[in-house]
């Protein structure tokens, strides 16, 4: 069981990427990916898939200020920096639990969804093709971590 | 009231400035959750931060000659922020912003030179308008978008959580492919209708509904702000090309 370290923070080239504009906005089917989660402890075992982060229903006000909102997306989109990450570590798995992506992703289930739980395991659905019928798969499964 | 470089510079201030306002109270709410995330400066400085951005871009709202260390102050702090959370929080509604910012910033330290007044708005418009041109050539090249299909399949399966009445409206063939061709047209059409500020109003009207539409079906509030600071701009170069 891996435990939960914190993430090892270092300014990189990538972190001044808001400078360089790409305006690519929803042009393929590959973006976007679903976070599941589950805890439990020693003696139960883990329990069931729960979503994570799931999105919060539309009020009027929330073009003014919808901060939960903003930080549901930024979650979702460290996650899928993870997915990416996780292709470039497939031949060290190990690399990739020690990697700042990593770490920020349990931090944030840690944080958000897991409240008390002893452990916690994750996963990641995604479209592995750009075809429609094939909808999300399973695209990552994390350990089981300690918190 | 003619509207002139100095007029389009006024009222982008106070668009952008209302924009950062939204951003900053925004993170001051999500403290708590920032603070425990961590990131790549302490959460108290950045927090700290984002508070005198948001009393920064209050003054640079109603007070727009307030000089060219505001808006220079505004862009760092910014793009501070962007770095904090590893390149951005929002997406490209945080490059718009900077966008902006660069060009207001510039413009403030060389207020006395009609010319780089020019090229700054020259700056924001190109930007703003490559935004919507990128995006509609991006979708028009795809199939999933020319048939509907993948406008349908967004709503549906993104993690935006469109809302469920608007999933199943467009879950229906033929609306689907009638909402993709609406959006891929409208963003493509911002390049006939710069070339008339009349056109333009109509197309800038337009705008301002699909930015709503887009909060409404997935959430993304911020950038309907940061992409309406640009739109003063975009009036201006349309005006400067017709003079010229």
């Amino acid at each position: 069981m891996k435990s939960l370290v914190a993430p090892r923070y270092r300014i990189r080239g990538s972190d001044f990427k808001a400078l360089l504009p790409s305006w690519l906005f929803f042009d393929d089917l590959g973006a976007g990916c679903h976070v599941f989660w589950r805890s439990g402890d020693e003696t139960r075992g883990l329990g069931e898939w729960q979503t994570a982060f799931a999105p919060e229903p539309r009020r009027v006000w929330h073009l003014l200020h919808n901060p939960s909102s903003n930080f549901r997306l930024f979650a979702l989109s460290s996650f899928e920096r993870l997915l990416e990450e996780s292709q470039s570590h497939l031949a060290s798995p190990s690399s990739l639990l020690e990697s700042e992506n990593y770490q920020i992703c349990l931090r944030l289930l840690a944080n958000h969804c897991a409240g008390n739980a002893r452990c916690l395991q994750f996963r990641i659905l995604a479209r592995l093709a750009d075809d429609p019928s094939r909808g999300f798969e399973e695209a990552f499964v994390s350990s089981v971590h300690e918190i | 009231m003619a509207f002139d470089a100095a007029t389009a510079l006024t009222l982008t201030r106070f668009l952008c400035g209302f924009s950062l306002v939204i951003q900053s109270c925004e993170y001051l709410a999500l403290r708590r959750s920032l603070t425990a995330l961590g990131g790549r400066f302490s959460p108290p400085l950045v927090l700290t931060l984002c508070g005198i951005q948001g009393l920064l871009a209050l003054t640079m709202m109603f007070f727009p000659q307030a000089g060219a260390v505001l808006a220079s102050a505004l862009f760092v702090s910014t793009l501070m922020i962007s770095v904090h959370f590893r390149g951005n929080f929002a997406g490209g509604c945080d490059s718009m912003t900077l966008v902006v910012l660069s060009a207001l910033a510039v413009q403030s330290w060389l207020p006395s030179h009609p010319l780089v007044a020019q090229l700054c708005l020259v700056y924001i418009a190109a930007q703003a308008l490559l935004s919507y041109v990128v995006a509609g050539l991006a979708k028009g090249c795809r199939a999933g978008w020319r048939s509907g299909e993948t406008l349908c399949d967004y709503l549906r399966n993104s993690t935006y959580g469109a809302p469920a009445r608007l999933v199943r409206w467009l879950d229906v063939k033929p609306r689907a492919f009638v909402g993709a061709w609406t959006v891929i047209l409208f963003e493509l059409a911002i390049v006939p209708a710069v070339f008339a500020p009349k056109a333009l109003i109509v197309w800038l009207s337009l705008g301002a509904v699909f930015h709503l539409a887009n909060f409404f079906a997935l959430g993304l509030n911020r950038f309907v702000f940061a992409w309406l600071a640009t739109y003063p701009a975009l009036y201006w170069l349309s005006g400067w090309i017709r003079v010229s």
